[in-house]
């Protein structure tokens, strides 16, 4: 590979050629017709030489020989129209602003804005209008990229409030650490990833907080780029190996004037998708009710203590339900109880969920002038989430600004944003008692109805009535809180103050090269407060914890751009400081709270307890790169860095990596000859990133465990050892891509093919407990990603006032552990709260399901025991892999004159699940499969061969056949993630407005969002809402969240 | 004034660069936890953390706690019938080694030149060392009679490489125990502190863990009594070295009352919130004296109530019947006190409430096991005259010093006074001195020390009075007259397994499905070895000699 970039290399450089002739001197200035701005860095070419320069600072040039000959010049600017003027010694040129073109510019690395057919990588970019067009109010903006990028997989927890979305370029490269791309806003890298505890990942409970990359407001978003291979990104450094999304945002234009712009949407969101359950049987175990004497009157008391639904059937049953019991203690047990019909409830689980409303506002404001530029904006955004007593609040300030001096040599520039939210109510995830999903699927009585529970959540005295009473004459709530009450008394709310911007000063030191300092921070606090009321099942609490991040980057980077004839050079030496501090602090109440509702860590009935943690890390480094351009026809660039990481040890802790790439647009060659053919370019890279790995992996440590006796606190050992050998990861990739356009643009593809193996990396091994450790710090692992990214564009039809245009994108990613370490070959990635383990297995892809297993006979039937049920293997066997083989979207937009709608279908093919909700609900008797087909009254004969292969005639009970979900082989509960989603339609209409007029711009425009899901798998669950987090550990489904459709109204007018 | 301009910017930035620079080494040091911490103070959190797992609702309530039927489940009754959860079971396999693995590090600290200096500030280093073994070898032979054979040469060494450890035959590793149990006894300075601090154990007192090695090597040779012929020697060898002499030597894990540093039994049901245990009809028959009429098995001092009866149920169960008779079971009850245990081993949709309700409701009631401060019983001096009345062919004498010593014992936990009819009760129940009697007392006084009591069961068969699979749990009215309320039909609920345990007591837990995945190779291995070369929970304990015709080994 090596070699044939070499040859690319030499290539590019024959055909120098030397001109001598008479000659003359040229000067002239370019401007731009929009803003009448100078154009800089504008190439101005001698037509049919060589000979050619680029414009100054004040978009002047000199040609000091130009051939006599010579007739005309070729002027030229990425995003504008190229001009041809006549030779005269003073030449004044204004470029017009071309649309089409403008498409075609990209921001790379660094935030240099380059020409899209420039680059050997891939790269794609979504306008910020894209991810306004359904915002839904406070949704994850990342959300709104799904299914627009060949690649990029976004799975976000569609269901949860600000919740996780997980975000994925090319598959997982990285087994342990994070795969999240680097999320870069003007030059500043922003925190993108959760806080959420292994727990919440795995579906064991906890609050999802969402990943922090939702703070970015896509009302200031210009334009998003995706960098998707290390070729792109290996300018950042290590934490750009996942790819990197750049953000560049909206700047003060000149010739806007003052620019006023004002957009509003409002959004709804409903619950689309819920489990399906039964609603033959009630509550309790058999068919029979406790007879209960109350005032000499006998009654049928249902099973409450116990929280599945094996009860009895519905036959219009008088019962004395924990409704009646209720009201007659809180009438002080006057006179007789009343009582209920048994039978499935009028007001079921779905009637438990609200219609979310949101509401966005945005303002921003724009001025520029010849030597200051500025844009003011704030949005708001406001939203009543779906689950009762739920909602979320944000505000965004940002600034940005620039302005130069009277000779245009120096340059201050600043981008701020100040981000302010604040949630109430988000939901508990997983197996957690507050989880109203947990009790409504997997543990719970099925006859419930929600007015009822709604009415009575709360006593006169204050204390709680649920359904789940200890017994007839004892309200104590045995397992379960009301669900009203979970919503109503144990909420959560949390803030988060955030401020990321940069300030910095560049200083252009002759018209090809400029020095620039840069100081970008990242800081925010966020603070948790946590509640579990007194006269809860659990014990009363209250907790706060309070986290605080920064980051800060000092930058210093020279820029040199030049052209030598026909070539151009751009390039690029920089220093970077990156320090980062993080600091956690807990405090929470011990033994319960003194006095109800009141939330003070004081109001603890014994001390209560803190931790606090902290974390730092620095890195240092030096980076450089070169791009040549020869004839806007070739191109080569080459890329170096070196860090310092302050997470490996001494020695180790340098890394240096290269990349290199060229791109060859041979379609400039062509053009001649085959005018169907637009545009064609071949493009090839090579890239190695190094990578470090989390603070405080070198050194062995103790934990601290009790206090028991005061005067000698308890430690333990860490059980990880660490290793004082560590080396840095390194990841070697290569790409190759072809891109072409055919009859004018209207049909076109791009087509990429890459492969990436990443070497030593750094993982927490786990390992049997009976080696002393349950992990270890090791350097392992050969991990292989392979893919293909495939875009297709055309516009089938195009007429004076329709247009269709269509556009589909598929990705295929293959993905293979090769090795661990000698004699390893396994890797667990983490196990779900009751079943079944997530891992990797060397010559396996990442990410397997593991867990017991159907025995299969010779022939592949299903093996029964004696007792009618699935036999289950020994161990843990592979059950699916995690990911999905290949997903893509595929997108249609029409327009008729000012009137426009488009259509995004999304699918996502192969990976599983393992359903915790599913093997509960079964073994409790709460889902439909446990009560249909008669199986209560019939029983089942289960499907397979004895073991001495006759065919199994054993028949179960439909109780035992539900409880075996849980007792048998973890298999039962494995699903299918494959799915098309019906992801986005929007219609808008742009009313026509004359530019001179006070409304300069008006349009409205209405969308929905995740309207339908479609999948083998897809009754109970949409797989891609199992999502708790944004780290590795996918694949466990616990009491997810139920889908949510949204759909809303947009409102932008420009003044 | 322009190079000045730029000269002052490169010169501003480059400098504030400089100065932003770090020492990344400094900046990698943990700020958050130790890299070395005093002995003692590793032996306290060990001590505690070991407690933790063993005496909780899992580990001991759900496991060895219900497997000896001292317990039973109120609602859930899975693990009442051999259901373990994975999840559990993987997670305390992995916990017990890492705390092996820190006793390791507890006796490392007093052996490496470079820190056994500072580790004698907190205790003389042959002590410590001697008390981190035993503790150690009390905490495997809990393993190896929950698992059977597992890992133990080979444990413990992953910073050389060794990522999976081979299973150890359960005999070789119990030979190695009493070795382990004799040096340590041997090695201790009686005359200098174990521990100045710290020790929530025997307080630092090194005279006591030397007892408390003797004592533990007498109970482990007793366990190998019907396997290996120099059991009474090991016995011999730990009375000549010297064993507890009286309640005071208990070997007890002391809790506090501060929280969060309470006793895990408090924690699951008062934290955590979960009434989900009671007493259980064998072990509550046992105690009120009475035959169990339904499997028709004799009690051998029939109508002799036990004195520590309240101590450990927390009191009779006072019922409310609003119609003046409640039915349980088969039975109508009046308004009144009732000592009844719950039915053990039926299905969870068995269990209803009228057994619930008529059970004691030991989380209201509170029995000192369940007050925040229990002192978990680690092995009491009691146990050890029962185990020498074997050792000298069931002598009365330590028999009777048993008993005494067990009721004065819980007599002084429950903070009640020995009760004056005590002797009489030593009579009654001293009647006849055999295995059965020696057997039977050891099991009351080992309530709440469910891994010793399990253990027992299985080296002899004792108590007869627990179910055995297949066995009758309870009688249940299916048919009631309406009117006269007269019980017309009725049927016995057994004990019924969910797992194959041919027909026995369970005899060992199943190896965790996490070694299949971590630790391949020695699991396959291991498992090979078991009965039928399954993972099961049938395959008898290396020491378990009972057999179909010789269920009772101890008798001979």
């Amino acid at each position: 590979m090596k070699r044939k970039l070499m040859l690319l290399l030499t290539c590019l450089f024959v055909g120098i050629g030397l001109v001598t002739a008479q000659t003359q001197r040229v000067t002239g200035n370019v401007t731009s017709e929009e803003d009448g701005l100078p154009v800089v860095g504008a190439s101005v070419l001698v037509k049919g030489t060589t000979v050619g320069t680029i414009t100054d600072i004040d978009g002047n040039f000199t040609l000091s020989s130009v051939p006599t000959s010579a007739k005309v010049l070729q002027v030229s600017y990425i995003g504008m129209q190229s001009q041809e003027v006549a030779i005269k010694p003073s030449v004044k040129v204004i470029l017009k602003s071309d649309a089409k073109a403008l498409d075609e510019v990209v921001v790379t690395a660094l935030g240099i804005s380059r020409e899209k057919k420039s680059l050997g990588y891939s790269v794609s970019e979504v306008k910020g209008d894209e991810l306004l067009k359904s915002r839904g109010g406070v949704s994850n903006p990342v959300n709104a990229l799904q299914g627009k990028v060949a690649g990029l997989q976004i799975a976000g927890g569609s269901g949860n409030m600000g919740g996780s979305s997980k975000v994925l370029i090319r598959g997982v490269s990285s087994l342990s650490g994070n795969n999240q791309p680097l999320f870069i806003v003007d030059g500043v890298p922003i925190e993108g990833s959760d806080y959420n505890s292994a727990d919440t990942q795995r579906g064991a409970g906890g609050y999802d907080y969402g990943n922090l990359i939702q703070d970015i407001n896509p009302d200031d978003i210009e334009s998003l780029s995706v960098l998707k291979g290390a070729n792109a990104s290996a300018l950042y450094g290590s934490r750009a190996s996942n790819g990197v999304i750049m953000i560049t945002t909206k700047k003060g234009k000149k010739g806007e004037g003052y620019g006023v712009t004002f957009s509003s949407s409002v959004g709804f969101e409903v619950v689309n998708k819920l489990p399906q359950m039964q609603r033959l049987y009630g509550g309790g175990y058999g068919s029979t009710f406790e007879q209960v004497s109350i005032n000499g009157k006998v009654y049928n008391y249902p099973d409450y203590a116990t929280d599945e639904s094996w009860g009895p059937k519905y036959e219009g049953q008088s019962v004395l339900s924990w409704y009646d019991l209720a009201k007659w203690e809180a009438g002080g047990q006057v006179g007789d109880p009343t009582t209920s019909i048994w039978q499935a409830p009028k007001h079921d689980i779905e009637d438990f969920f609200e219609t979310g409303v949101s509401f966005a506002n945005s303002i921003s404001v724009t001025q520029a002038t010849d030597r200051a530029s500025v844009r003011l904006s704030y949005t708001n955004t406001d939203l009543k989430g779906y689950m009762p007593n739920s909602s979320m609040k944000k505000n965004v300030f940002n600034i940005s600004a620039s302005t130069v001096s009277a000779d245009k040599k120096l340059e201050v520039f600043t981008n701020l944003t100040y981000f302010n939210s604040a949630a109430k109510g988000r939901s508990e995830t997983g197996y957690a008692d507050n989880n109203v999903m947990q009790k409504f699927v997997q543990w719970g009585h099925r006859e419930l109805d929600m007015t009822e529970l709604k009415d009575m959540y709360i006593m006169p005295d204050g204390t709680q009535a649920t359904w789940n009473r200890s017994g007839w004459d004892d309200p104590t709530p045995a397992y379960s809180n009301n669900p009203y009450w979970s919503r109503y008394k144990n909420y959560q709310n949390d803030t988060r103050n955030r401020v990321y911007g940069n300030v910095g000063a560049s200083y252009q030191i002759t018209n090809y090269l400029k020095a620039q300092y840069k100081v970008n921070l990242d800081f925010f606090v966020d603070k948790q407060f946590e509640r579990n009321a007194v006269y809860s099942q659990e014990q009363s609490k209250y907790k706060e914890i309070s986290r605080q991040q920064y980051e800060l980057n000092n930058e210093f980077m020279l820029m040199f751009n030049k052209s030598f004839g026909d070539y151009s050079v751009t390039a690029n030496a920089g220093a970077n400081l990156m320090k980062s501090n993080y600091e956690y602090v807990l405090g929470e109440t011990v033994g319960g709270l003194a006095i109800a509702d009141f939330y003070n860590l004081k109001n603890s009935v014994s001390s209560p307890t803190s931790a606090n943690i902290r974390k730092k890390r620095a890195t240092n480094s030096l980076f450089g790169n070169v791009s040549v351009g020869w004839k806007s026809m070739m191109y080569l660039e080459g890329s170096l860095r070196n860090d310092w990481s302050s997470t490996l040890p001494d020695g180790n802790n340098s890394y240096i990596y290269p990349s290199v790439t060229g791109s060859f647009i041979f379609s400039e060659l062509l053009k001649e000859d085959f005018e169907w053919l637009s545009f064609g370019k071949i493009r090839l890279g090579y890239a190695e990133v190094g990578n470090d790995t989390d603070p405080y992996r070198i050194i062995d440590t103790y934990t601290q465990y009790t206090n028991v006796d005061s005067s000698t606190p308890g430690y333990i050992m860490s059980t990880e050892l660490k290793n004082t050998g560590l080396k840095p990861e390194r990841t070697y990739s290569y790409e190759a891509g072809l891109e072409m356009n055919f009859l004018n643009n209207r049909l076109g593809f791009e087509a990429t093919y890459y492969y990436a193996k990443t070497k030593n990396q750094i993982i927490p091994l786990s390992v049997s407990g009976s080696t002393g450790y349950l992990t270890r710090i090791i350097n392992a692992g050969l991990i292989e990603n392979k893919g293909i990214e495939l875009a297709f564009h055309a516009t089938p039809l195009k007429l004076a006032d329709f247009e269709w245009n269509t556009s589909l994108t598929v990705a295929s990613n293959k993905n293979k552990v090769k090795e661990l370490l000698d004699g390893v070959d396994y890797y667990r990635l983490a196990s779900a709260p009751f079943k079944v383990e997530v891992g990797a297995r060397v010559n396996e892809a990442y990410g397997v399901i593991m867990g017991t297993n159907f025995v299969y006979d010779e022939k592949g039937n299903k093996v029964i025991d004696e007792e009618g049920n699935y036999a289950a293997t020994n161990g843990n066997e592979k059950l699916g892999s995690i990911y999905p083989d290949f997903t893509g979207g595929w997108t249609n937009t029409f327009k008729y004159k000012n009137l426009d709608l488009s259509v995004l279908l999304d699918f996502s093919k192969g990976g599983k699940y393992f359903s915790t909700s599913y093997m509960w609900g079964m073994y409790s008797g709460m889902l439909e499969e446990s009560a249909a087909n008669n199986i209560r009254e019939d029983g089942i004969i289960l499907d397979g061969v004895q073991e001495d292969g006759s065919k199994n005639t054993v028949k179960i009970s439909g109780q035992t056949y539900g409880e075996s979900h849980y007792s048998g082989p973890a298999a039962q509960n494995v699903f299918k993630s494959d799915y098309i989603k019906l992801r986005e339609i929007n219609v808008g209409y742009s009313f026509p407005m004359n530019k001179s007029a006070f409304i300069k711009s008006l349009r409205l425009s209405a969308y929905g969002r995740n309207l339908a899901v479609w999948g083998p798998d897809t009754k109970h669950f949409d797989p891609e809402s199992i999502v708790t987090g944004s780290g590795n550990v996918q694949g466990i489904e616990g009491a997810a969240l139920p889908g949510i459709a949204s759909f809303g109204f947009n409102v932008s007018v420009k003044f | 004034m322009r190079k000045i301009i730029y000269k002052f910017f490169i010169v501003a930035a480059l400098s504030f660069i400089v100065s932003s620079c770090e020492d990344l080494q400094v900046t990698n040091v943990d700020g958050n936890n130790p890299d070395e911490v005093p002995s003692h103070m590793l032996m306290s959190g060990t001590e505690k953390k070991i407690m933790d797992y063993v005496y909780d609702n899992w580990f001991s309530g759900r496991q060895c706690l219900v497997y000896s039927q001292y317990w039973a489940q109120r609602n859930y009754t899975e693990e009442d019938r051999y259901q373990i959860r994975e999840s559990v079971n993987n997670s305390y396999f992995n916990v017990l080694y890492t705390l092996i693995a820190d006793l390791n590090q507890v006796i490392k600290l007093n052996t490496d030149e470079s820190t056994a200096n500072v580790s004698a500030l907190y205790g003389a280093n042959q002590n410590q060392i001697a008390a981190a073994r035993i503790l150690k070898a009390w905490l495997y032979s809990v393993m190896v009679d929950t698992w059977g054979s597992i890992p133990y040469s080979e444990a413990g060494q992953l910073k050389d490489g060794l990522y999976y450890p081979k299973y150890d035959d359960a005999k070789v590793i119990y030979a190695d125990l009493i070795k382990e149990l004799t040096e340590a006894a041997a090695m201790i300075d009686v005359s200098q502190k174990a521990f100045t601090s710290g020790d929530m154990i025997f307080s630092g007192n090194s005279a006591k863990w030397k007892k408390f090695a003797n004592s533990l090597k007498c109970r482990l040779a007793l366990h190998t009594s019907k396997v290996d012929t120099n059991w009474k020697t090991y016995i011999a060898e730990a009375l000549a070295s010297g064993v507890f002499e009286s309640n005071s030597d208990n070997a007890l894990y002391h809790y506090s009352s501060t929280a969060p540093e309470y006793c895990m039994f408090y924690e699951g049901f008062y934290i955590e919130a979960r009434n989900d245990f009671t007493v259980s009809r064998p072990f509550m028959d046992i105690l009120k004296g009475q035959a169990d009429t339904l499997n028709v098995k004799s009690h051998p001092w029939e109508g002799v109530e036990d004195p520590r009866l309240a101590i450990y149920t927390g009191g009779p169960r006072t019922v409310k019947a609003d119609n003046d008779s409640t039915l349980v079971g088969n039975k109508y009850y009046k308004n009144g006190s009732y000592y009844i245990g719950v039915p053990y081993g039926i299905a969870s949709s068995n269990m209803t409430s009228a057994f619930r309700n008529i059970a004691p409701n030991i989380y209201a009631a509170q029995p000192v096991v369940l007050k925040d401060n229990f002192p978990v019983p680690l092995m009491t001096y009691a146990e050890l005259m029962f185990i020498i009345s074997e050792y000298k062919g069931f002598s009365e004498a330590e028999y009777k010093a048993g008993v005494k010593a067990s009721v004065e014992y819980w007599s002084d936990l429950a903070g009640e006074s020995v009760p004056s009819d005590l002797d009489d009760y030593v009579t009654e129940v001293s009647k006849n001195v055999n295995a059965e009697t020696v057997a039977l007392q050891k099991y009351i006084d080992l309530y709440m020390n469910g891994t010793e009591a399990w253990v027992e069961y299985r080296r002899t068969g004792y108590p007869t009075q627990l179910l055995k699979p297949g066995q009758k749990s309870v009688i249940i009215a299916t048919k009631i007259d309406p009117v006269t309320k007269k019980i017309l039909e009725e049927s016995a609920l057994t004990f019924s397994p969910l797992s194959e345990v041919k027909g026995d007591i369970i005899s060992r837990v199943k190896y965790p499905t996490n070694e299949s995945t971590l630790n391949g190779e020695s699991f396959n291995a291991a498992v090979a070895k078991l009965t039928d070369g399954t993972n099961n929970y049938y395959t008898k304990m290396f020491w378990d000699a009972r057999t179909t015709t010789n269920p009772h080994p101890a008798n001979k």
